[in-house]
């Protein structure tokens, strides 16, 4: 009897263990679940300027630009070899943009515009994840002005964007109107960490954003 | 034959343990997509709002494609219905890497520990 139980009790520990490692492999390296906020609010006066755009429309056919009409569906970065799945996410319960759900994907803020219409469009993806391997975004901070991006809507639209920035914030002082707001042109602005490793936040101490503005279709 | 039996037994928890964590990540995953899914129906109508809001002063002034302002603007609209400026997202987790990988090493020990040690109990 008292066999049967010590078996039973190893037998169980395997188990204990067996779960703690799968779950913390499949946690670290594969899965960074965010809980999101409900969907922001639209107020009448925040409509009131909704016919402003009309001229940007005017714009966007003289210089050839294409309206696109879709979320984007891929993000392609040659030069740092991004070929990324588009997630749309929204507000986290911090008040912040969400994040995609794994360390592969990109995550595009779905309250903005569409990537390649007027208006600052968004993505951000992670830097690493929890066991320190790459993440999508591990090379963003290298890009230089003039290179290039390509985004793939889901109607199959292209379109292209050349970077003219790429600026380092401490993670609390990003300008978030400029990264977020900026409505003059079509911009697509990349968003991940950087810098080093706070552990009472549990977040890096710096924000890399790449500004990049959509150039015409050729 | 008491001895295969406990094996058998011991082979099958272990897959179980093994998988469990996987379906559940696998349903958590699910529950993501239908909230994003969710969303997006939200979004989608904040289109079609703003398509209808558009239409008029786009064609009263452009002259242009009816089919293709339609969308286009519709789609530019949905900046305008974004009133809310939210913070730049978290997007890294490498400094949890040292505990992470210190949970995967005591994990990894335990579980070949408890192992030898079932075989030594099972050999008796």
């Amino acid at each position: 009897m008292k066999h049967k139980i010590q078996i039973f009790i190893i037998s169980t520990a395997i188990l204990l263990f067996a779960s703690l490692f799968v779950t913390t492999i499949v946690h670290s390296a594969f899965y960074a679940p965010e809980e999101e906020a409900a969907a922001p609010r639209v107020s009448l006066a925040s409509r009131a300027h909704l016919l402003k755009p009309a001229k940007n429309i005017l714009s966007a056919f003289v210089t050839k630009e294409r309206i696109v009409d879709a979320p984007p569906e891929r993000v392609i970065i040659p030069s740092i070899g991004v070929n990324a799945y588009v997630q749309k996410v929204g507000i986290n319960r911090k008040g912040n943009m969400g994040i995609p759900n794994n360390f592969s994907d990109v995550g595009w803020y779905k309250y903005g515009p569409l990537a390649g219409n007027t208006g600052s469009a968004v993505i951000a993806g992670h830097v690493d994840n929890a066991l320190a391997l790459d993440g999508v975004f591990k090379h963003v901070g290298e890009l230089v002005p003039g290179a290039k991006i390509k985004i793939i809507t889901e109607s199959g639209q292209t379109a292209r964007f050349v970077v003219y920035d790429v600026e380092t914030y401490l993670y609390d002082n990003v300008p978030t109107e400029l990264v977020f707001k900026k409505d003059d042109e079509a911009y697509l602005n990349l968003v991940t960490c950087g810098g080093e490793w706070m552990q009472e936040k549990h977040s890096y101490d710096k924000r890399i954003v790449v500004y990049a503005k959509r150039i015409t279709d050729s | 034959m008491k001895t295969k039996n406990v094996s058998r037994v011991l082979v099958l928890a272990t897959a179980i343990a093994l998988t469990a964590p996987m379906a559940y990540a696998q349903t958590t995953t699910t529950s993501g997509v239908a909230n994003t899914v969710a969303s997006t129906t939200t979004t989608g109508a904040n289109y079609n709002e703003s398509s209808s809001s558009t239409l008029n002063g786009t064609l009263n002034s452009g002259n242009m494609n009816a089919s293709g302002v339609i969308s286009g603007n519709g789609s530019t609209e949905t900046t305008g219905a974004n009133t809310v400026t939210p913070g730049v997202p978290n997007t890294g987790g490498g400094g949890e890497s040292t505990i992470n990988y210190l949970v995967l090493f005591f994990a990894g020990v335990g579980m070949i520990a408890s192992i030898m040690l079932l075989q030594r109990k099972l050999a008796r």
